[in-house]
């Protein structure tokens, strides 16, 4: 089981959940207008990209989760990618 | 046929506007309720219902601002020579150019504003949060009210020249005010509308803003000194000879 902590420790570390990271990555892949089958297929494949990473490891920040999933993300579509990272910087 | 006076006074209100239109709080908010909405697969639409509502809240906003302005104004001109509130104008304007130049943006990836980080957040969640076109009505409201130190200094100077028109041209100058200062939120409006990704709308603002914030500067501070020279400079000389 993989442990997500939060970022800056303010909350709780939770148990990793593809569904948490399928639907934000999906979310990305909508706002650049991808298809919604196409965007949920690449949610998946980026979901299993960032599991693969993660299974070894005990413990991950959500910064890195962001951080895989934007590696794994630019492969299938550079404008969900730059979507999915920089939401939080647009304001 | 309008006369010389009456022409300068609209270029006036519409490089204003223009100045106006590229303070980019406003499109960011759009960007990011658009970005939610088609996230959270909503149909095209509710996008353009919720869009067009939150235009509709800003143009609203900015018509009772600039009305407000020009009733403070119109109280004032009767107490204050009006040079001296022309002289007030200038000042702002050029101090905000310079502000615009050296603070704007912040220096960091993406299109992040100098403004409190706990205003940004609210903002954000606002937007996120927004699924009734009421909701994106007031959302529009408040993207104008929350960017007011920067838009005030346009809309004072509009406003200004407002006063000084007859009712006719007073109504011209609103609509031009209006149609100027809202370009840049109709222009993202009309690309989302039509399906344009909002990734590629936000990475052009981001490859753009020095650009923008460089214009917006030099806007207000050419404007300054236009506005200087014209309504104190030229008629204090008349007055001297």
């Amino acid at each position: 089981m993989t442990e997500v902590i939060k970022r800056n420790g303010s909350r709780n570390s939770e148990e990793f959940s593809t569904e948490k990271l399928c639907n934000s990555v999906s979310a990305a892949c909508l706002a650049a207008r991808t298809p919604e089958g196409e965007a949920r297929q690449v949610a998946d494949a980026v979901s299993a990209f960032v599991k693969e990473w993660s299974k070894d490891r005990h413990g991950v920040t959500s910064d890195d989760i962001r951080r895989i999933a934007h590696q794994g993300l630019s492969i299938f579509s550079p404008e969900a990618a730059y979507e999915y990272k920089n939401h939080k910087l647009v304001l | 046929m309008p006369s010389l006076e009456v022409i300068t006074s609209l270029v006036i209100i519409s490089v204003a506007g223009l100045i106006h239109a590229s303070f980019q709080m406003s499109v960011s908010m759009l960007t990011l309720l658009s970005s939610h909405t088609i996230g959270s697969k909503r149909s095209q639409s509710r996008l353009v219902l919720l869009t067009n509502a939150f235009v509709f809240g800003a143009a609203v906003a900015i018509f009772m601002m600039l009305a407000t302005m020009a009733l403070i104004w119109s109280l004032l001109i009767t107490v204050v020579n009006v040079h001296l509130l022309w002289i007030i104008c200038c000042g702002l304007l050029l101090g905000l150019g310079v502000a615009v130049w050296l603070f704007y943006y912040r220096r960091q990836a993406g299109t992040t504003l100098w403004i409190p980080r706990s205003l940004a957040r609210f903002l954000a969640s606002r937007a996120k949060a927004t699924k009734q076109t009421a909701e994106a009505f007031a959302l529009g409201l408040t993207g104008v009210v929350a960017e007011i130190l920067f838009i005030i200094v346009p809309v004072a100077l509009a406003s200004l020249v407002l006063v000084q028109l007859s009712a006719f041209w007073q109504a011209i100058g609103i609509i031009v005010y209006l149609v100027t200062s809202l370009l840049s939120l109709l222009i993202v409006n009309g690309l989302i509308g039509r399906g344009h990704s909002i990734g590629r709308i936000q990475r052009w603002r981001e490859n753009n803003k020095h650009f923008l914030q460089f214009a917006a500067g030099s806007g207000l501070v050419v404007l300054g000194i236009y506005v200087y020279v014209e309504k104190v400079m030229t008629i204090a000389t008349a007055v001297a000879r």
